[in-house]
């Protein structure tokens, strides 16, 4: 019998081990693009010319980051309701490949 | 657990990246928008119920309506006198409160000119929706 949440200790190192050898590079890689993200921006930021006469479009300013904004949304719901469309889809109980958990087995 | 779970973290990275990009494109516009130029003219505007008036920095006074110059950049020093009112130009997506007590600002520059409706958007009495003004852009 196997124990995945138990309290034994070992389970939760090999978790841990497991989680620092895959995720680490993962981790670095996410905080480069964060990073990026952030720094692009301010650098446009600083380096920006401000040059008497032209002045910035607030309407156009304001309108194009709603329609960004609004982009991203649509992007992030629909990822997240995707996910949930699949999940449910994969592991209803009539899918072939579904596998009976050990809960169900009663081994738990 | 001996499950591979890097799905998991493409899946967490892509939503997290994409937030923190709106994050920080919001940031990013805000602060330049937030940001007046140093040539910017100073407008001191006056809300009252209910009707609004403008003092020009060489002491020019005008009473429900506000003459500007196309492509200047104008800061308004908004201020209230007895309640919260709002001072919306609604064609140059400026809105902002006039909190009785406080003075707000808000800068924009005219790039069309014409003839523009002014009006309170917050409901300050009786003749609120009748607290207008006129703004006439004209060339430089």
């Amino acid at each position: 019998m196997k124990i995945y949440f138990g309290k034994s200790s070992t389970n939760l190192n090999n978790l841990a081990n497991h989680v620092k050898i895959s995720g680490m590079r993962t981790i670095f890689g996410l905080l480069i693009i964060i990073a990026t993200l952030c720094i692009i921006p301010t650098l446009d930021l600083v380096f920006a010319s401000e040059t008497p006469g032209e002045y910035i479009d607030r309407k156009a300013e304001i309108w194009n980051l709603f329609f960004r904004m609004m982009t991203i949304a649509f992007v992030v719901g629909g990822i997240i309701a995707g996910t949930m469309v699949w999940q449910v889809w994969r592991f209803r109980e009539s899918n072939p490949h579904a596998k009976r958990t050990p809960y169900e087995e009663g081994e738990l | 657990m001996a499950h591979s779970n890097w799905s998991e973290w493409i899946y967490i990275g892509v939503v997290v990246a994409l937030l923190c990009y709106v994050g920080a494109e919001a940031w990013n516009i805000e602060r330049i928008i937030d940001h007046p130029p140093e040539d910017a003219e100073i407008i001191k505007v006056t809300a009252q119920q209910w009707f609004w008036s403008f003092e020009h920095e060489d002491g020019t006074k005008e009473i429900g309506e506000l003459h500007l110059k196309k492509d200047h950049a104008y800061k308004f020093e908004l201020e209230s006198k007895d309640v919260i009112h709002n001072f919306n130009i609604h064609e140059y997506t400026v809105l902002l409160d006039a909190v009785p007590g406080r003075i707000n600002t808000v800068w924009f520059s005219p790039n069309v000119e014409g003839e523009f409706d002014i009006q309170c958007r917050e409901y300050c009495g009786l003749i609120h929706y009748n607290m207008r003004a006129k703004l006439f852009v004209e060339g430089a």
